[in-house]
């Protein structure tokens, strides 16, 4: 363009396009720029060479010189350039003149590869910054997504590292204490009054470090499933007072020895059903009472029990009258591998990882915990636990009455493998008036169904060859629940496997041991009644006695239901039962087959407590929960007492059953 | 320098010599990571630390590294992160050098705190004298070695005749002398 005056000048030198348009919208002097990039544009009509994007609207030369000094986007109607700048008009109006530069954004979208220059773009003009800019932050973004990946990575890695390492102390600690329980087994059958002096000395200590070890490999196992997430909240409905019993029950031994009173403290309102995780919460009890008896050298220890007032939260504390924990350990009180150095004996020793073991698991259940001291007054570990009060609200299984023994009509077939279990519910049913039939299994019990006629069937969930849950489903298929009626029997009393019996087909669920109130309404809902109908004994109410060695008042309402004779025999053959059970729960548990534990004291538990035998019944009810939940710092302390308990409790039973037939 | 530079290294190496070259490079320079960021400014002292590393773990000279390093960049970085800027700097490699300048002004209007070098050229044909200044040190090989990328680029063929550091106070100034065979 030739420069003719001052203003074309200052033009040319600010915009690297521009362009003048007079009255007939005809193109005249482009700059050089310009006329690089559209050569044939000088003596153009505008609206022919350009789509005018912005502003829009326009089409007449008035349009135009009303829009000055609003933004101009032109493209080329061929595709081949873009300008972006703005329209000014001259002082007279008869020219418009417009002024800017290439359009970047569009040329970098349309025709990347036209090949601007830098000086195509005037130093004033911003675009080519922004380009800079805009392709920074794109690398920016890159880096960052780049620097994202990496590190996600790193934290793969990281998990990765400590699943690996959970594992490996997992299996080292099992590896470790198959051989350390022989040990532990060969120093008690050591019998103790041949030894005397050092021998006798010697062996109290191995005995106690093979325990220590023990302990210690146990709570390297709970740490190591805690950190690989093993552990979930699992809420079922229970009554904190057993829960609290249980736990005692742990330290029981301990603190006689000691001579530590041991104190239970519960509020009235905590004797209805809760709903929350209770193995979490007997196991954070059982760690906080061990702790506390491990320091606590005389004096007591409280464990106190009480509802918020919200009726939200379950409040729990332990206190004790040790020596109370120092102000320099007390941030890393809940920190693994911590332990109390100072003044640290044999007594005290331990892996320092009991209260992290709390901690966690009181985290995965919504709980929180924290903990008061005073240094030589004592220590105050305090639990706050998210549970509900069951709405069923029904009573605890030991505090309903019987009030009558009905007589009814009909045959009955009991579907059950255990044989005492057997014995027992058949003289039950025999006593009310029935004729009963007994399979050893679903598969039997189908057979039997298809070759007689039954008003209804007892179906034990859990039988060899063929369980209750699959016959259900099997004799669903011909029979209806109006024709034949089923009736679980479990002694897994959850909400889920409830509903599971139901859906599989079965009419509705007895808990074992059988409750003789719900028996009665069980079969007076489906066989009609006999006239004649025996009383049985009204001195049925049952104190809280889950700690009772040989709990006579369940054992007379057993007697009372089925006779002296019926309950002789079943104690026979349950002290025969049990002892092949023990010998079977302490083979498995040797062979790390918790499975097997688990069946093998739920095979027997029910019948135990059926014959009044509630603190074997409620020890095997702690260790099927312990073995199912692979809780091995609690099975190996049931586990140790175990044995004792079992011969204690079966010559208690023999005792009772030869005093009665006196 | 801004993390782009550092970036740009780490890759080459990666490139070339395989990642755990990379870890050795970055443990000898004491750098402590290597998460660079593009538009972050890092101290000169960074990139320097890892070139000295680069040449410890390469058994190459300093010089030699930074050449490379220049051809990697002019070759591979600039083009993927800026090609459409890089591109409207020049159709030739003269004109390139010519408007290296005008280029590096638009980027000092963006990295804010950037210390570009400038550049002083005359041009006869086939031959050109650049004038390079910087206010760093050490960096005229890798001038050097983007000159030999650039030239690639352009797909010409550069003869140095002469590469001579001139006396200053502060910096690095080199007369080079380059034609195209």
């Amino acid at each position: 363009m030739p420069i003719v005056n001052d203003t074309d000048h200052l033009i040319n030198s600010a915009f690297s396009i521009h362009f003048m348009v007079e009255s007939d919208l005809i193109i005249h002097s482009p700059s050089d720029t310009l006329k690089r990039f559209m050569p044939n544009i000088e003596g153009q009509p505008l609206m022919t060479v350009f789509k005018i994007q912005r502003p829009s609207g326009i089409s007449s030369f008035e349009d135009l010189l009303l829009t000055g000094g609003k933004m101009a986007l032109f493209e080329a109607k061929d595709g081949s350039f873009a300008v972006r700048g703005q329209l000014v008009d001259d002082i007279e109006g008869r020219k418009c003149r417009f002024v800017g530069s290439p359009w970047l954004a569009w040329m970098s979208k349309n025709n990347p590869q036209i090949g601007m220059k830098l000086d195509d773009f005037s130093a004033i003009d911003p675009q080519l910054d922004l380009l800079i800019l805009l392709s920074t932050e794109r690398q920016n973004l890159v880096d960052l997504e780049q620097l994202a990946a990496e590190l996600q990575q790193a934290h793969q890695t990281s998990i990765t590292a400590y699943r690996a390492q959970a594992d490996f102390f997992a299996i080292m600690s099992h590896e470790m204490r198959t051989p350390l329980n022989g040990l532990a087994m060969a120093l008690e059958l050591i019998d103790k009054r041949q030894l005397a002096g050092d021998s006798l000395h010697m062996h109290d200590v191995a005995t106690h470090s093979a325990d220590n070890l023990k302990n210690v490999i146990n709570s390297v196992l709970d740490y190591s499933k805690l950190q690989s997430g093993g552990f979930t909240n699992d809420p079922v409905e229970f009554y904190i007072e057993e829960t609290i019993d249980a736990a005692l029950m742990m330290i029981e031994a301990k603190a006689s020895q000691q001579q530590i009173e041991l104190v239970k403290n519960l509020d009235e309102e905590l004797t209805c059903a809760l709903i929350g995780d209770e193995s979490k919460i007997r196991q954070v009890l059982i760690n906080l009472l061990s702790n506390a008896i491990k320091f606590t050298a005389d004096g007591s220890i409280t464990l106190t029990g009480r509802m918020s007032d919200d009726n939200t939260q379950l409040l729990l504390n332990v206190e004790d009258t040790g020596p109370g924990i120092p102000e320099s350990i007390k941030p890393y009180i809940f920190k693994p591998f911590w332990t109390l150095e100072e003044d640290q004996t044999d007594i005290v020793s331990g892996t320092g990882l009991g209260l992290n073991i709390c901690y966690q698991m009181v985290e995965i259940i919504g709980g929180e915990i924290s903990f008061a001291t005073i240094v030589d007054i004592g220590t105050r570990f305090d639990i706050t636990i998210p549970v509900e009060k069951s709405a069923s609200n029904t009573l605890r299984k030991h505090d309903y009455e019987q009030t009558s023994n009905p007589q009814f009509i009909g045959k009955v077939l009991l579907a059950e493998d255990n044989k005492v279990n057997q014995l027992l519910m058949m003289k039950i049913l025999e006593k009310r008036g029935l004729d009963v039939d007994i399979a050893d299994n679903g598969k039997d019990a189908i057979k039997w169904i298809e070759n007689t006629l039954y008003d209804l069937v007892f179906m034990d969930i859990s039988m060899p060859v063929m369980g209750g849950i699959k016959a259900t489903r099997k004799l669903r298929e011909t029979y209806s629940r109006d024709v034949l009626p089923i009736i679980a029997l479990t002694a897994h009393s959850g909400q889920d496997k409830v509903g599971e019996y139901l859906a599989c087909g079965m009419n509705s669920v007895m808990s074992k041991p059988i409750d003789s109130n719900t028996l009665n309404l069980t079969l007076g809902q489906w066989l009609a009644s006999s006239p004649q109908t025996a009383s049985i004994s009204g001195e049925s109410a049952l104190g809280s006695a889950l700690d009772l060695l040989m709990d006579e008042a369940v054992a007379e309402r057993l007697i009372a239901d089925i006779g002296i004779a019926a309950y002789q025999d079943i104690a026979a053959l349950f002290e025969t039962e049990c002892s092949t059970s023990i010998v079977k729960i302490t083979t498995e548990y040797n062979e790390l087959n918790f499975d097997e534990v688990s069946k093998a004291a739920h095979a027997i538990l029910s019948s135990a407590r059926s014959l009044g035998l509630s603190k074997l019944g409620q020890q095997l009810k702690n260790l099927e929960l312990a073995a199912k939940d692979t809780n091995t710092s609690e099975m190996n302390i049931l586990i140790s007492t175990l044995n004792s308990l079992t011969q204690e409790s079966l010559i208690a039973l023999e005792e009772y059953a030869i005093a009665v037939g006196n | 320098m801004y993390g782009l530079i550092n970036k740009a290294l780490k890759t080459m190496i990666v490139d070339s010599h395989g990642q755990d070259a990379w870890g050795l490079i970055l443990e000898k320079s004491g750098v402590p990571d290597d998460s660079f960021i593009t538009m972050q400014s890092y101290d000169d002292s960074i990139t320097y630390a890892l070139v000295g590393a680069t040449s410890e773990v390469l058994e190459t000279p300093a010089e030699k590294c930074l050449e490379l390093f220049g051809h990697y960049w002019a070759t591979v970085t600039a083009p993927n992160t800026y090609e459409m800027l890089y591109k409207s700097t020049g159709d030739n490699l003269f004109e390139f050098l010519d408007n290296v300048n005008s280029l590096h002004d638009r980027i000092t209007s963006t990295f804010i705190d950037y210390v570009p070098p400038h550049f002083m050229t005359t041009s006869d044909n086939n031959r050109m004298e650049l004038v390079y200044e910087s206010q760093r040190e050490g960096l005229t090989p890798f001038l050097i070695g983007m000159i030999k990328g650039l030239a690639e680029r352009f797909q010409v063929q550069v003869d140095f005749e002469s590469v001579v550091a001139k006396t200053v106070a502060a910096g690095e100034t080199s007369v080079i002398t380059l034609r195209i065979v």
